[in-house]
């Protein structure tokens, strides 16, 4: 495997990220569907794979996911309601935390071994505060009794999901050079 | 459960929370650890020990809607003793009980299937007191030998020390005792260390008191084998975590040699008995528990946050995951199984506020929807409530464009009572012409809102019907002459204040101007007064003596909301009356300024203003109590406050 091929399998996560995390909607289209973020893992599952053996356990998960999340935007196309689903959405968001989790677990795992320990430690830290955060945005409380704390936490959301995406870039860089 | 539907509900909904968390299990069998694979046990422990209807959620709530429909089909032929076949089936306790004697077949049933509790609960108590004599009277203490070996894994593994017996006869060491287990070994020197090391294990995170629990739950559920099914899973999963913790205190070698004891075991007979724990389980069992061996590994020291996280987020399963009740339409057919589904859609229906349950009962009045109707209904009216229902006031129409109705006159009983009175107009009736104003009809509903399962309306009193004149309209709020809250006077150092107040409580919502027919109005279980009006006449009268009249050259008022009676006051300065003229009066919705000139030391008999305070928020809304009122006397100044708690009702 060679190192290029790692360096666009990181790419393809960090933008498989950029997908499952952020929303553009214009009416009912969703610009930035989760389910091209889950093809783009799937796609660097491969590759991340040959470096750790566990990262290929996620391989089914993210087709479940993948396939959850195109019906899902094929159903809001024709604006049809899924709220109804909310209990499989709660499948699919421990499935998520899993995946996320995992992947930067192994991506920590394999910088360390490239010796870029500071990058491996800054991945592990944030990997956490992302499951944390996660949890928190996908409890099922209408947090709307509570609007402070409801902006609080998705304000650490967004805080997490920009520096995880920075730290995944500047691990990148480091890596292609 | 005081009856068999009690258990029905309450078996059914912890099974589906079993199958959704087997289900879990399965996709990350092989992902997360035995640690998450026990402890996710504890999102059904919840559930087992919280009353089903306990909370005004359901997991799948049109579920316990059929439940509730064929329990009202099934005991109408019935005269149950433990059953009203209208009252929504509610646990209180997560366990039977037996409140009267039975009288009917669901009551014989019922009463079958504590039997069955008991009968389980006695065979493990008798079982558990069989076992602790048979330990105390034939157990030996350990030999020499066998007593260094278990000092010697509680030094290594630094365990506190326990006590140990050795019984004859036995296949497997095992862990037996509640509070005070004792270690008890089969009389054999050469016994590993590892299973020492499995049964110490046991003893540190006290597994025997969990499978006692466990089996209390098991007693519970002995008729549901999916259960039962689950409850030997969790056995198993509490051994695979015993079986991680002894392999992450082994190295290498020593982790086959534990696998190659359990294989030793795959012929031995499951050896449980209530309040033990032991190394083997069963042959089935215990090749599963080799397969996580195989797969054992240390897992990334996060993995325990995901674990704690993804619990978090199942943890709401145990009470419902926050599902509310809804209407299911109204057929039709009457005494169709769909009709009786309805009905009980709608006795299941809980309205957690004032508002909803008020807000669904003007809808149901003013459409004619007699499931709205019955979905507030006070349980008492149940039995009884097609006619109660068919005494409502008919023919009420509302014109409003932004919202149904007002709720005036909203006064609190106590803690679980209100009264109110239930206002509509109808516009489209007459103008007076002579005074350009609107004339809207009324139809004014007493109401008294109870507490029960939720808020339940009920009128109250005689609908009284009439006319009413236009006063203005306010951010969208129409107010007419007739909802007069309280009169309030005051005497003052120069005369007299007089304070009509009308207020009024609404629901606003954009359902009303978007509903093209009456029939289609949107449920608001949690709906919460967003939009009121308080609209102050005051009328003042001058009684000082005439020489001081003559003196009088201007009066002006300045009338403040306060947000309680001791707040400070601080109105707003007019220092040049010049420009005003001979009346000038500017009003905001914090604060109104009133100023009237007295031309040729004469005074009118009274001089009046008026103060509406109009509050429209996302969730609710508190109108002010209290007033302060600053009057102006050639300079001159005195101040009051008005308190809204004083002053009498107005009677309509």
């Amino acid at each position: 495997m060679t190192s290029k091929s790692y360096v666009g399998a990181l790419y393809q996560i960090i933008f498989g990220f950029i997908f499952t995390f952020f929303d553009i909607r214009i009416q009912i289209i969703h610009f930035l569907p989760d389910w091209i973020g889950y093809y783009l893992f799937y796609k660097a599952i491969d590759v991340i794979g040959e470096y750790e053996e566990s990262a290929k356990l996620l391989r089914p998960l993210i087709i479940i996911l993948g396939v959850y999340n195109g019906i899902i935007w094929i159903l809001m196309i024709m604006n049809v309601s899924v709220k109804s689903l909310d209990v499989l959405q709660l499948f699919m968001n421990i499935i998520s935390i899993y995946i996320q989790f995992q992947l930067l677990t192994n991506i920590s795992n394999i910088a360390l071994s490239h010796h870029f320990e500071n990058e491996s430690k800054r991945l592990n830290i944030l990997r956490i505060m992302n499951v944390i955060s996660v949890t928190f945005v996908s409890f099922p409380v209408h947090w709307a009794f509570m609007q402070y704390v409801q902006i609080i936490i998705t304000l650490f959301y967004i805080v997490i999901v920009i520096l995880l995406i920075l730290t995944l870039i500047a691990y990148v860089k480091k890596e292609r050079a | 459960m005081t009856n068999i539907w009690g258990f029905l509900m309450q078996t059914i909904e912890i099974s589906i929370v079993a199958l959704i968390l087997l289900l879990l299990k399965k996709i990350f069998q092989d992902k997360l650890s035995p640690r998450w694979q026990y402890e996710v046990w504890s999102v059904l422990f919840l559930s087992l020990i919280i009353p089903v209807g306990f909370f005004p959620f359901a997991l799948f709530p049109s579920l316990h809607v059929l439940l509730e429909a064929v329990k009202t089909i099934i005991e109408q032929s019935f005269h149950s003793s433990y059953i009203d076949i209208y009252l929504p089936i509610k646990n209180i306790t997560p366990f039977p009980l037996v409140t009267d004697l039975p009288h009917s077949l669901t009551d014989f049933l019922f009463v079958l299937y504590v039997l069955g509790v008991l009968y389980h609960l006695i065979r493990y108590i008798h079982q558990y007191i069989r076992l602790k004599r048979i330990i105390f009277i034939y157990g030996q203490k350990p030999s020499d030998n066998l007593f260094q070996k278990i000092q010697k894994v509680e030094t290594k593994y630094h365990f506190i020390s326990c006590q140990a017996i050795v019984l004859e006869g036995i296949p497997s060491a095992f862990v037996f005792g509640l509070f005070k287990p004792v270690f008890v070994l089969p009389k054999q020197d050469s016994l590993d260390e590892k299973i020492i090391l499995h049964e110490l294990l046991h003893l540190q995170y006290k597994d025997s008191l969990q499978c006692v629990i466990w089996s209390c739950l098991r007693c519970i559920h002995w008729c549901n084998p999916f259960l039962q099914y689950v409850f030997d899973q969790i056995h198993n999963d509490m051994e695979s975590l015993c079986d991680q913790r002894v392999l992450e205190k082994l190295e290498g070698e020593q982790r086959r040699d534990y696998g190659r004891i359990l294989l030793n075991m795959t012929n031995e007979k499951y050896p449980y008995a209530f309040g033990t724990t032991s190394l083997s389980n069963g042959a089935k069992n215990i090749k599963k528990r080799i397969e996580a061996i195989a797969r054992f590994k240390k897992y990334p020291r996060g993995m325990t946050v995901v674990s704690l996280c993804i619990c978090l987020l199942l943890a709401p399963l145990s009470i419902g995951y926050f599902h509310s009740y809804t209407l299911i339409g109204n057929p039709y057919q009457y005494e169709s199984f769909s009709y009786q589904l309805s009905l009980a859609s709608a006795r299941m229906m809980e309205y957690p506020t004032v508002a909803g349950a008020i807000d669904t009962y003007a809808k149901g009045i003013v459409s004619n929807d007699e499931q709205f109707l019955l979905s507030v209904l006070p349980q008492q009216d149940y039995h009884d409530f097609q006619s109660v229902l068919s005494q409502r006031p008919d023919s009420v129409v509302s014109t409003l464009t932004y919202y149904l109705y007002d709720v005036i006159h909203l006064e609190k009983i106590n803690d679980h009572e209100y009264h109110a009175k239930l206002c509509f107009y109808n516009q489209n009736e007459n103008i007076d012409v002579e005074n350009n104003r609107v004339i809207a009809h009324y139809t004014i509903i007493p109401i008294q809102i109870k507490k029960e399962r939720g808020w339940k309306v009920k009128q109250n009193g005689k609908v009284l019907t009439g006319d009413a004149r236009y006063l203005r309209t306010f951010m969208n709020s129409e107010i007419y002459d007739i909802p007069i809250y309280k009169i309030i006077s005051l005497p003052c150092q120069s005369g007299e204040v007089t304070v009509i107040v009308r207020n009024g409580y609404q629901v606003f919502g954009n359902d009303i101007k978007n509903t093209p027919s009456l029939h289609t109005f949107e449920l608001r279980p949690q709906a919460r007064f967003n939009s009121g009006y308080q609209y102050l006449d005051v009328i003042y009268q001058n009684q000082q003596s005439l020489h001081n009249q003559d003196e009088i050259e201007y009066i002006s008022m300045n009338l403040k909301n306060l947000n309680n009676q001791y707040e400070d006051v601080h109105f707003e300065k007019h220092d040049d009356f010049s420009n005003y003229g001979l009346h000038y009066q500017s009003s905001s919705n914090e604060e109104t300024f009133f100023f009237a000139k007295v031309e040729n030391h004469t005074l009118d008999k009274e001089y009046r203003f008026q103060h509406i305070s109009y509050y429209h928020e996302s969730e609710r809304i508190h109108l002010p109590e209290t007033y302060a009122l600053q009057i102006d006397i050639n300079g001159t100044k005195e101040m009051m406050k008005i308190n809204m708690e004083d002053g009498e009702w107005y009677d309509i």
